[in-house]
């Protein structure tokens, strides 16, 4: 589903923030990515979103080449994936409904079958009978709940997400990290980038741990 | 095609958000957009006036041809003939010495004209219809009657409405300047408006392409806008000149009754009013395409 070969990213007039990673996810897995604040998680996930490409090395997600996607085909790469973003990156001008279509609405999906999904997402995530609120009147764990049913609103087979529960206290963690293994039960495959070592030994799975870059098993 | 249609509309959906977001805002661009259109359109509509007047003041251009006092009649016969030759010529009229004379004296009221002369001294005068309106075709026409035996005076009487043409095309000249210079102004004006939603919805575009939006469904609903933005510019000075027209026509009647003119102004056609349209939707669409840039 997701894999890395040797791939070494570097920003310009930076140390490298990747060195040399290479790993592999296979469909259906759980997997961890862990580590320190500047560990190399987050470019991870951005070198999948094909939000950047590596400086060396291969990135394969869903047999494609990230690195050599033109750019008429990355918005295509972007719609079978469930992202799940540090910041929340909510549209604060609509309603919590309107923010989960919008991956369908780009998508071009008829719009009474993307309202029925939409509410189907947010019906998963706990938030049913909150469409109309705007996502600014949220708590910090429903926004979080909205950005989760935004991701798994067009169904994508891989869902990543970066430090999903960094703001969030312990109960709203778990309830969040409750929600990723159902996706996964149903056959998703979940990529999870947390420095919270605590919420793995609730929910084991397998653990990818980056240090300054470089993975270190 | 029908995902084709449904991104359209979903674009235009986005576009009346858009607008409905800041009415007031898009409104008022609208405006400046149309009051810069309004100087072409009303330049436009002054010169097709100006036309009308050139035809309806120049009825036929008419040249005289004056001949030597003791032409004989052979030699107008020969005149005639060659009026007859001549390509240029559309018809001509024969006003005799005689005849003119007596014109003359109804016209002014007096049948003492001739008391101190020994003999009519008006010649027998041809008035030329030209085939050719132009200037230059009147003009060589002339030169060339001008060196036939027995002609004295060749007279081209259309200088008025000859000026009045040529004012008329040089109105045209400028319009269409006015009308180069004001659709830049107009592509500068759409450029910034969008520019500016563009700028205030960074972090919106940023999400959109985060979850697979492709460019040209960041780019639609904001080409949308800038050709609505155009539309609206256009339908204002549509109504503004038409506005116009209709509070002047009865405040020239009595000025243009004056010269026998008709008092009838003309307006925007519909055809123009849709080039109108049309020209302004474009230059509101291209003003947003400049402005999406790199987006």
């Amino acid at each position: 589903m997701i894999e890395f070969t040797g791939v070494v990213k570097r920003y310009p007039g930076c140390r490298e923030a990747l060195k040399n990673v290479s790993f592999a996810v296979q469909p259906g897995e759980f997997v961890y990515l862990t580590g320190h604040s500047g560990a190399g998680k987050s470019t991870v996930m951005r070198l999948i979103a094909a939000i950047e490409k590596p400086t060396a090395g291969t990135v394969l997600v869903h047999h494609q080449n990230v690195g050599r996607l033109s750019a008429r085909s990355i918005p295509f790469l972007r719609r079978q994936l469930g992202m799940v973003l540090q910041d929340h990156r909510l549209l604060f001008d609509r309603s919590v409904f309107d923010n989960v279509m919008l991956p369908l609405q780009i998508a071009g999906m008829d719009r009474r079958e993307a309202g029925r999904r939409a509410r189907a997402a947010l019906d998963k995530v706990g938030l049913q009978g909150r469409e109309k609120s705007n996502p600014i009147t949220l708590s910090g764990g429903e926004q979080q709940r909205v950005c989760l049913a935004r991701a798994v609103v067009n169904r994508p087979a891989l869902l990543i997400a970066d430090e999903p529960t960094a703001s969030l206290d312990a109960g709203y963690a778990n309830d969040i990290l409750g929600i990723f293994r159902d996706f996964h039960r149903v056959g998703v495959t979940v990529l999870v980038a947390t420095h919270d070592e605590s919420l793995i030994a609730r929910f084991p799975g397998r653990m990818l741990r980056l240090d300054q870059g470089i993975l270190a098993g | 095609m029908r995902a084709w249609l449904h991104a359209h509309f979903d674009a235009i959906a986005q576009t009346r958000r858009q607008f409905w977001r800041r009415p007031v805002a898009a409104f008022l661009s609208a405006v400046v957009i149309g009051v810069g259109l309004l100087f072409p359109v009303g330049g436009y509509i002054v010169a097709a006036n100006l036309k009308v007047l050139a035809v309806g003041a120049g009825t036929d251009p008419q040249i005289s041809v004056f001949l030597a006092p003791d032409a004989s009649a052979a030699e107008r016969a020969e005149i005639e003939r060659r009026l007859r030759l001549e390509p240029g010529v559309r018809n001509f009229r024969f006003i005799g010495k005689d005849a003119a004379l007596k014109e003359l004296q109804t016209r002014t009221g007096s049948d003492d004209l001739m008391s101190g002369l020994a003999s009519n001294p008006l010649p027998d005068t041809y008035l030329i219809t030209p085939r050719e309106a132009s200037l230059v075709a009147q003009a060589r026409l002339a030169d060339s009657v001008r060196n036939w035996p027995r002609v004295v005076e060749v007279d081209v009487d259309a200088v008025w409405s000859d000026r009045l043409r040529m004012l008329a095309k040089t109105g045209d000249i400028v319009v269409l300047g006015l009308g180069v210079v004001l659709g830049l102004a107009m592509l500068a004006i759409s450029f910034n408006t969008i520019r500016l939603q563009v700028l205030t919805r960074t972090e919106e575009i940023a999400v959109l392409r985060l979850f697979g939006a492709t460019p040209s469904y960041v780019r639609r609903p904001f080409l949308y806008f800038g050709a609505l933005q155009g539309v609206a510019a256009a339908l204002f000075a549509w109504v503004v000149a038409g506005g116009s027209l209709w509070w002047i026509e009865p405040r020239l009647a009595a000025l243009l009754d004056a010269y026998g003119l008709s008092s009838r102004l003309a307006g925007l056609l519909p055809a123009d009013g849709l080039a109108l349209l049309g020209f302004s939707a474009l230059v509101g669409m291209l003003g947003a395409w400049l402005a999406l840039g790199e987006h």
